[in-house]
């Protein structure tokens, strides 16, 4: 199995230069290919859908004026991920921080077993470890298992070395193993 | 496409999807509306372009049959209760209509920074400090319900602990604030369906928290910033707190879509409309202001402010007189120190203290407004949001259930039960069947308790 994500984008084919000279129909083709990717990470670094969306339209908002700065296609979609994830870090420090009940209803669909990736691990099971990371591991995590970034890619985003990102990624990993597995 | 992976590693990618929900096609108007929200409420120039382009092209991601079926089946099978200040609500594709009246003033302004008098119901009786008592009985609780394993909100509803009076709040709700008695209930939610504007809102116990009275007062959508050299500059109001009498409101204002931005502490009379800024911080990095709360004998301000953007986790408490000027640092150490809470006595300020190292570890402290005293109160890593009850106890959550201590960190015991809120037939949920209380350790949603009767 491989994580399916928006890798199947070639960004080499995508029209970075005409959107960086404000081509809006350009950026437009960059936000279709990337959007979800970022959403769907800053979910899991701070573990609310509208702060999510929040980041990643602030994150936007940068790129139009700042992507320029980005000279290789290939390095668009980890700076993309990199600014929107850390728009939801900023976002999330000033944000009300409230207590939750959480009620689950027993259900055997909801409690399934076995390895079919698509049942899993239980939800409150899986937040309550995520909670307890870092945001920056929690990114980390996001950026490898949820838009599949490759240990170069998740390098240009966080400023680690790919042996470093790899390592870091290792042991987070075992971690959840451990309090999950 | 990543190499392939481990078993556990198959679970966890399949548990993260079913978490974060499927891909999705790209809606470029709500893109646009949440850019012009978050960046100064400022229409972006490129967002209408891309809206129409991605309308007209249809552009969108690949979407997976295997993960719908996922979410599906989550939906029937966890519901999480809580309250979040979060406007993600506007957008939810099918809101419950609200059931509570909304009472307009008589002359409400459309988009009015500071209201005329005439257009603030003061003088409704709904509104005359109902005493809390009045309301008796269990707390009630603010709370919002999401279905399933995605993290996306239903509705934001008001009931008792055990699940009585129960009604919906309204739709389009962004936060809320109680007042320190808890007879009075601020609500901020969107003005009409466009999501470009906020409004403050007035509930009261008299009424069993059922009417939303509207104050007039328009939140920073469109406010030019206070500050001279920003007077070209939008912000956005967040951290609204009601004063002990009720007749003000004091939060923060943000200029920030251009840095260096500022921060400033305002506060408005709900009377007249009036907006005074109290102190204002500018830098080149964001520094913001939160968990802004009054003394009980309602002159000064006390409030957190992010003292270096270098770490996650370095904040400082400010108090400041009600009227402006007299800004002061409570000196706690190397301690950083959110959610203030100033005692009924005036004499003691609670607070939580958040650090990072192989995790968040979050604990209770104490100290007198004055920096002495310094107390810690709770060693479990997980006890946060203090407030005090009107015994002088200290009410705290650890993570798991609300619990009451005295002030001196003892006798710690439950503060309440959840568990008849945890199984009350909710008449708006999509859930059913027996249910069991758990905790989620996310910090941006959850519920909103009344101060206890």
């Amino acid at each position: 199995m491989a994580v399916m994500t928006s890798t199947a984008v070639d960004a080499r084919t995508l029209p970075l230069a005409a959107a960086a000279a404000g081509d809006e129909v350009a950026f437009a083709q960059i936000v279709t290919s990337y959007h979800e990717d970022m959403r769907r990470v800053c979910v899991v670094v701070c573990g609310d859908e509208s702060i999510a969306e929040e980041a990643v339209a602030s994150a936007w908002t940068i790129a139009w004026r700042k992507l320029g700065s980005v000279r290789d296609p290939l390095r668009l979609r980890p700076w993309l991920v990199s600014v929107s994830v850390n728009e939801a870090r900023q976002i999330l420090r000033s944000r009300r921080r409230r207590a939750v009940v959480e009620v689950d209803i027993e259900s055997r669909a909801a409690r399934p077993t076995g390895d079919d990736p698509a049942s899993g691990i239980p939800a409150m099971d899986l937040r309550n470890a995520l909670a307890r990371l870092d945001p920056a591991d929690r990114a980390l995590i996001a950026m490898r298992y949820v838009a599949g970034l490759d240990s170069d890619e998740i390098a240009l985003a966080t400023g680690r070395s790919p042996s470093g990102a790899r390592a870091r990624i290792s042991r987070l990993l075992d971690r959840l193993e451990r309090e999950l597995g | 496409m990543m190499d392939e992976l481990s078993t556990f590693e198959r679970r966890l990618v399949g548990s993260l999807d079913a978490l974060v929900g499927p891909p999705r096609p790209v809606d470029g108007a709500a893109l646009a509306r949440a850019s012009a929200r978050y960046a100064g409420r400022r229409p972006q120039r490129w967002t209408a372009s891309v809206a129409s382009t991605l309308a007209t092209t249809r552009h969108g991601l690949r979407t997976r049959p295997v993960l719908a079926l996922v979410v599906a089946v989550a939906i029937v099978g966890t519901v999480v209760v809580g309250v979040a200040g979060v406007a993600s609500l506007v957008t939810r594709p099918n809101p419950p209509a609200p059931v509570q009246p909304i009472v307009s003033p008589s002359a409400v302004p459309s988009r009015s920074p500071t209201p005329s008098a005439s257009a603030v119901p003061s003088a409704s009786p709904t509104l005359a400090s109902p005493p809390v008592s009045a309301a008796g009985g269990l707390p009630y609780v603010v709370y919002e319900e999401t279905l399933g394993q995605t993290l996306e909100p239903t509705y934001v509803g008001i009931a008792r602990s055990d699940g009585s009076d129960v009604h919906l709040l309204s739709e389009g709700i962004t936060d809320v604030a109680w007042s320190p008695d808890g007879s009075r209930l601020l609500v901020v939610r969107f003005l009409g369906t466009t999501g470009q504007v906020e409004r403050l809102y007035l509930a009261s116990a008299a009424d069993g928290f059922v009417s939303l009275h509207d104050t007039g007062f328009d939140t920073g959508a469109d406010h030019a910033c206070p500050l001279p050299h920003r007077a070209n500059d939008v912000c956005q109001d967040d951290w609204f707190s009601i004063s002990p009498d009720g007749r003000h409101v004091a939060f923060e204002r943000a200029c920030t879509d251009v840095l260096p931005g500022c921060y400033s502490i305002a506060t408005i009379d709900l009377a007249t409309g009036r907006v005074q800024v109290l102190t204002s911080t500018r830098g080149d990095v964001h520094q913001p202001i939160q968990d802004v709360t009054w003394s009980p004998d309602g002159r000064q301000i006390v409030f957190a402010r992010e003292v270096s953007a270098a770490t996650s986790s370095d904040w400082t408490m400010f108090i400041v007189d009600a009227t402006g000027g007299n800004l002061h640092r409570i000196a706690v150490g190397k301690l950083s120190a959110t959610e203030p809470a100033w005692s009924p006595d005036g004499a003691t300020i609670a607070f939580a203290s958040e650090t990072w190292g192989g995790g968040r570890e979050t604990d209770v402290y104490a100290v007198s407004p004055d920096g002495t005293g310094l107390q810690r109160l709770t060693t479990d890593g997980v006890s946060s949001q203090p407030e005090w009850t009107h015994d002088g106890r200290i009410r705290f959550y650890d993570g798991h259930r609300f619990m009451v201590m005295d002030p001196n960190g003892t006798h710690a015991e439950p503060a309440f039960d959840f568990g008849l809120l945890a199984t009350f037939r909710d008449p708006f949920s999509k859930g059913s069947g027996p249910r069991r209380i758990g905790s989620t350790g996310w910090p941006s949603s959850g519920m909103a308790v009344q101060p206890q009767p």
